[in-house]
């Protein structure tokens, strides 16, 4: 009975999610959502590394951009469709990630976030100032939207319209979801929890934990890749400022105030938070301090974000039933 | 197969200037139950380090199964077939205490994260392989009442047994107990001796490092001594008991000559 339920409402979330550009005929709005989809992918490429592995990475928004780049470049100066930019880009990041996180996660502690800190900052200042080949300062411009495709007999796709680039964020946001809990609810899964809990423990118990922080870095840097390069290509144009640690803190806070550790912490909080920053335009030069605020007493009274706070509700809930 | 399931080989290390383990050779027997003893600082806990892969000797070898595992890192050391508990009791205190027993299980700490994302069948199958083991230990460690409760809320006594059933759940032949009834209270105390007793029953090997001189002398079939990173003596518990040496080392050198 309880998974019938679970697959019906899986099954109606779908449906509204495929209707939804059939009522909203504000460009603006289905543009927010997006970025939205983009932002989650990337929410939860950091959630993967930092929820379940319990590791850091201030570096993701970095990957985000390199991911970007990549799949940019690729279709600029190597004249590659986008369908075959989008796989390399993602898989030149996971390199990169790969490469990186050999000596990185050898350190523990608060050693970790200081290594990808930096580490992100040297990215950012080689897309930066490499003018040759990323543009520098000036950024790149004019990137294509994805190719259309043709079905034979049925027609082409087009992803001109904003609609059509929503269909295929949803697409890629679904391929991660299903990818990213696949992953946490096996086996392989269950090591990571026990690497974010004690990585001595988990050593004792026969865990090469080194060996998964590298496979589970190296699968969230090709999300925030994938990501980025969606993100290059639907935008048309990226700034240095997208590969910045800003980024990276942005993910943070999409992930910590919807609800590390979760899946649907990430989501929410990647549709909620840009959101309540669009909105709060109309505060004019107080928008930032407002925004701030709401961050810092989210933090302070939900530590676990909002999953964690409705989470605490719901049992605290159960027990006055219970008595 | 050998006689000994462990042999140690001139064991030296060094923190620094000082001289943890000194020289120290030992050899473990297939079955028995043999208890390391020593007053704070003798160097129990470093030997066991030293055997577990987590810090490396100075000098020295160590042998388990013959093989030579010095050199070796946790993990690997742990898929041989030594499982070990911690000084300060070490679960994963966020999960329940079946969660904690499936990390444990051979199938979790190898299962190919491929598999995981692309497989369904093998996925299945090792999972519940690894579920139906985890249960088997929780039942087999006295601990099948409460499976479903989260580890950081267990009683303390709950939390030692639970961190002995993490050190079986890789279904090793050695287990290296530091000191698995620290701070435990009375009533707790027998259960967890016979505990120790049911895994020796199942043909495993025990070591251990305990402060509980009475339990010690009467569970052990072998201990050794251990005195500022030396050997002072191992034998039979009733020799090494009514040895001068480890009762001047204990109780100070007055006891000993009115002794």
């Amino acid at each position: 009975m309880d998974k019938k339920r679970k697959a019906l409402c899986l099954g109606v979330l779908i449906l509204i999610i495929l209707i939804i550009p059939l009522f909203i005929k504000d460009e603006y709005y289905l543009h927010i959502l997006v970025m939205s989809g983009i932002w989650i992918i990337s929410a939860l490429s950091l959630n993967l590394i930092l929820g379940y592995a319990g590791q850091l990475n201030l570096a993701q928004g970095t990957f985000f951009g390199i991911g970007a780049y990549a799949t940019g470049l690729l279709m600029q100066k190597m004249g590659l469709s986008f369908w075959a930019a989008l796989p390399l880009g993602c898989l030149l990041t996971a390199t990169i990630g790969f490469v990186t996180g050999l000596p990185t996660l050898r350190t523990r502690g608060h050693y970790f976030p200081i290594a990808t800190m930096c580490l992100g900052i040297a990215i950012y200042y080689v897309i930066a100032r490499w003018d040759d080949v990323t543009g520098g300062a000036r950024g790149l411009f004019g990137l294509p939207r994805p190719d259309p495709i043709v079905i034979p007999f049925l027609g082409t796709i087009s992803f001109e319209s904003t609609a059509s680039c929503y269909y295929l964020v949803s697409f890629l946001v679904f391929i991660t979801i299903v990818v990213i809990h696949r992953l946490i609810t096996s086996l392989s899964g269950k090591r990571l929890i026990a690497i974010r809990g004690n990585e001595d423990l988990a050593q004792a118990l026969g865990i090469n934990t080194m060996r998964d922080k590298v496979i589970c870095f190296t699968i969230s840097t090709f999300f925030a890749g994938l990501a980025g390069g969606v993100f290059a290509s639907y935008m048309g144009s990226l700034m240095a400022e997208n590969a910045h640690f800003v980024t990276s803190f942005e993910m943070l806070l999409n992930v910590m105030i919807g609800g590390v550790g979760t899946i649907i912490g990430p989501i929410i909080g990647a549709i909620f938070l840009p959101l309540l920053s669009e909105e709060l335009h109309f505060l004019g030069g107080w928008r930032l301090v407002v925004y701030g605020l709401i961050l810092i007493l989210t933090i302070r009274f939900l530590p676990f974000g909002i999953v964690g706070g409705i989470r605490t509700a719901l049992a605290k809930r159960h027990d006055k039933r219970g008595v | 197969m050998d006689e000994y399931i462990l042999e140690v080989r001139n064991l030296t290390k060094y923190f620094g200037g000082l001289k943890a383990i000194d020289n120290v050779s030992f050899k473990i027997n297939r079955g028995e139950i043999y208890s390391i003893i020593g007053p704070n600082g003798a160097g129990k806990t470093t030997l066991f380090n030293m055997i577990t892969g987590f810090i490396p000797p100075t000098e020295g070898e160590i042998f388990f199964q013959g093989q030579k595992i010095n050199g070796l890192k946790p993990y690997q050391i742990a898929r041989l077939g030594i499982g070990r508990t911690f000084q300060l009791t070490t679960l994963f205190m966020q999960n329940t205490v079946l969660e904690n027993l499936l990390i444990g299980q051979k199938q979790t700490r190898e299962f190919p994260v491929f598999h995981s994302i692309m497989s369904v069948k093998r996925r299945r199958v090792s999972q519940s392989e690894a579920v139906e083991r985890a249960h088997a230990v929780a039942e087999f460690i006295g601990l099948g009442t409460f499976k479903n409760t989260m580890a950081a809320i267990l009683p303390h006594g709950a939390q030692k047994q639970l961190s002995i059933g993490l050190a079986l759940s890789g279904d090793p032949d050695l287990i290296l107990l530091d000191e698995p009834l620290g701070g435990v209270d009375m009533d707790e105390i027998d259960m967890i001796i016979e505990l120790i007793k049911k895994i020796r029953d199942e043909g495993k090997t025990i070591c251990l490092i305990e402060h509980k001189m009475r339990v010690v002398m009467n569970i052990s079939d072998r201990i050794l001594a251990l005195s500022y990173g030396k050997k002072l003596v191992e034998d039979l518990p009733e020799v090494v008991a009514s040895n001068e040496d480890v009762i001047a080392s204990y109780l100070g050198d007055r006891y000993a000559a009115r002794g």
